[in-house]
């Protein structure tokens, strides 16, 4: 689940941002540069896909893959 | 007799320049107290919890920053102020249609009831005009896009002020004043502070 999680939020950021290379420690803002737009631009890619709510203030804690992987799993995500 | 006004500067610069958000903040915060002084002063920039920058020296100079696409931009000045700049991506395989959809359902997740139904015409361009003034004021107030962002509404009562064609824009609406530029038609920059402001934009690129 976790692998799946993790190549479903590689296209994402792929689609939003043109980036790639991610890897589960890759820090989105530090690593890849995502501005605050990109990054809820991705929240609501996955807010589509999964039907869930992401608070605003829970986004600015996920800072790499795996915080991201981790807090899907933690919603009940159990299908990509 | 009309009260002075506040001088902002914002420099535009290539987001791909090798030096560090911090070190760029330093290097423009010496040319802006060069430009406005004549002469050079210590400068220490600091971060609060949330990320935002601010000089513990000198006091009474204040900063903002922003980056999209190929941008970096910073906002220098005597009162707080608060910048964004948004470039209209289109992302991979994304048609126009495509594209507009998207930003409607953004609006409908991070913006205000008001300000949804601006969107029925012109919606790229009115998205990031809405989108930079709202950023720009959450920078200004420090909180950041927190869980209030969508109760957060950057229009005036007349909402035809907003809507006004043109290169400059300027606004009042939350306490504060806005100025929006277009940097190109398809880059948007907003600056928001407290006090009124003659805004020069300095583009480096």
């Amino acid at each position: 689940m976790e692998e799946k999680l993790f190549q479903f939020i590689q296209q994402i950021v792929f689609n939003v941002t043109g980036k790639s290379g991610l890897d589960y420690e890759t820090d989105f803002v530090k690593d890849l540069g995502l501005t605050s737009f990109d990054i809820m631009n991705i929240v609501c890619a996955f807010e589509d896909h999964f039907d869930v709510e992401i608070p605003n203030r829970d986004v600015w804690g996920l800072h790499q893959v795996k915080d991201a992987i981790e807090y899907m799993i933690s919603k009940g995500i159990t299908e990509v | 007799m009309s009260a002075a006004k506040e001088q902002i500067s914002v420099y535009v610069m290539s987001s791909g320049e090798g030096a560090s958000t911090d070190e760029k903040i330093l290097l423009l915060a010496e040319k802006y107290l060069s430009e406005q002084n004549g002469g050079s002063k210590t400068v220490t920039v600091a971060r609060t919890e949330l990320g935002k920058p601010y000089f513990t020296d000198p006091e009474g100079l204040f900063v903002s920053v922003s980056h999209s696409g190929d941008y970096f931009v910073c906002a220098l000045g005597s009162c707080p102020v608060g910048v964004d700049v948004q470039t209209h991506s289109t992302h991979r395989r994304e048609s126009e249609a495509e594209k507009t959809e998207r930003l409607v359902n953004i609006a409908k997740r991070f913006f205000h009831p008001r300000e949804l139904p601006l969107l029925q015409e012109d919606a790229v361009s009115r998205f990031f005009a809405l989108w930079t003034a709202k950023e720009s004021y959450v920078k200004l107030t420090g909180q950041g896009i927190d869980n209030s962002f969508s109760q957060i509404c950057p229009l005036p009562d007349n909402t035809e002020v907003f809507l006004r064609d043109g290169e400059v824009t300027r606004w009042s609406a939350l306490g504060v004043l806005f100025e929006k530029r277009q940097l190109t038609p398809q880059d948007t920059l907003c600056v928001c502070a407290e006090k009124p402001f003659e805004l020069t934009v300095y583009n480096m690129m």
